[in-house]
């Protein structure tokens, strides 16, 4: 178990912070998934990001408004610590009024607020155990996903497209693509789909 | 030149060419990070003809945007036209670069006919100030475009802070005063600055000397 405590952060590709989780290549994976949304649908009431962490996606959807509308946005995560980091950026930004802080497991929510026109994000499948949380999202709904490899502190691991695709399986995808970035532990692609599911 | 010919209009439209640029550069740079940078540039002329493009790597040196979007209109359209506007999500490098092809961006510009520059994000990381200069450069005033523009420039920026060395010469904070004396001592055609203040200054300035 020390052991275990002691290795976790050395394994960590993005440091568990405010500033790692700023870091270039993440706003760029972000900024993808964005623009590609934005090309399918960009008109939306409530959007779910799930693994909201300090409140990047948003800020990201904030910052793309005017090519993506939303009504508001509701950041899950389970780091108590991060949500309220992220809320509290949020609110110095004058955003906060239109997103909501929720500290629940992405593997337990019932999304009671999502509507018709509603969207789930989650841009780090690799990071929250088990998939149950796509089976909780409602059929029909858009989502987009991404999913990173040669991540060693990864919940899930995906080594390829090919298996995100088969894990993470949707009604219909309207887009699917892989980047490849490097970042400082050495090249890693990202996987990404957006879809009904 | 007139003052109306450094005037730039449209800002909206200018903007929403921005945030396509940044897909430029993220569809070029997801494909090869080490063969292209995450910036794009674009050449608008008066007839409302875009021509983009993102840097890329030959032969180990980088082909800035700037240079890749006013070669490729020209060889698509001939010279740059007078009133033209080039676009980019990173204002044009001005210090001396060893990895860079060809001069900075602000000479090439300077050599072209176009007076107006419209970019996403100011590069801190540039500090010299050429007075020779011809045309008038405009950050976008929109703050989100700003942030998502310094975005993309955070993949080199950062890097650079994190490697914290200039032409292989350890920093201490940043690159500045390495930058500072490298780009003196070019101005000066070669010399070894003596400041008592800024060591690096004039390791920078060494380091010019030494054809670095």
């Amino acid at each position: 178990m020390i052991a275990q405590e002691i290795l976790t952060p050395l394994a960590e590709v993005d440091p568990n912070t405010l500033s790692g989780s700023d870091s270039p290549n993440l706003n760029l994976e972000r900024f993808w998934a964005i623009a590609e949304l934005a090309k399918i649908k960009n008109q939306f009431d409530t959007v779910y990001i799930l693994g909201s962490w300090y409140g990047n996606v948003a800020l990201m959807l904030f910052m793309l408004e005017r090519y993506i509308h939303f009504d508001r946005i509701i950041n899950d995560e389970t780091n108590a610590k991060a949500l309220q980091v992220g809320q509290e950026r949020l609110k110095r930004l004058g955003l906060s009024n239109r997103t909501q802080a929720m500290l629940k497991d992405a593997n337990r929510l019932n999304y009671q607020q999502l509507g018709d026109n509603g969207l789930v994000i989650n841009l780090s499948c690799h990071n929250i155990p088990s998939l149950e949380w796509l089976d909780r999202i409602p059929t029909g709904t858009m989502v987009v996903l991404q999913a990173r490899n040669q991540d060693p502190g990864a919940r899930n691991h995906f080594e390829n497209f090919a298996q995100f695709d088969r894990a993470l399986p949707l009604q219909k995808t309207l887009y699917q693509n892989t980047l490849k970035l490097t970042d400082p532990d050495g090249p890693y692609e990202q996987y990404m789909k957006i879809g009904r599911k | 030149m007139k003052i109306s010919d450094f005037h730039i209009r449209n800002l909206d439209k200018l903007d929403e060419i921005l945030v396509g640029l940044c897909q430029v550069a993220i569809d070029r740079y997801g494909t090869d990070p080490n063969q292209y940078g995450a910036v794009a540039s674009a050449v608008l002329d008066n007839n409302n003809r875009l021509v983009t493009a993102g840097s890329y790597k030959v032969n180990g040196k980088w082909v800035h945007a700037e240079r890749a979007a006013i070669d490729k209109y020209e060889h698509k359209f001939g010279p740059v036209p007078e009133g033209s506007i080039i676009i980019t999500t990173c204002s044009p490098c001005t210090d001396p670069m060893p990895d860079r092809v060809g001069s900075s961006c602000e000479d090439l510009i300077s050599s072209t006919a176009v007076h107006k520059v419209y970019a996403g994000f100011r590069d801190p990381s540039q500090h010299t100030r050429d007075h020779d200069k011809t045309y008038h450069l405009q950050i976008t005033r929109n703050k989100k475009i700003q942030e998502l523009c310094g975005r993309f420039a955070d993949t080199w920026l950062k890097k650079d802070l994190t490697e914290l060395s200039f032409l292989g010469s350890p920093c201490t904070q940043d690159c500045s005063g390495h930058r500072a004396g490298y780009a003196w001592s070019q101005s000066k055609g070669g010399k070894v600055a003596q400041s008592p203040w800024s060591p690096s200054f004039n390791k920078g300035s060494q380091l010019q000397v030494d054809g670095k």
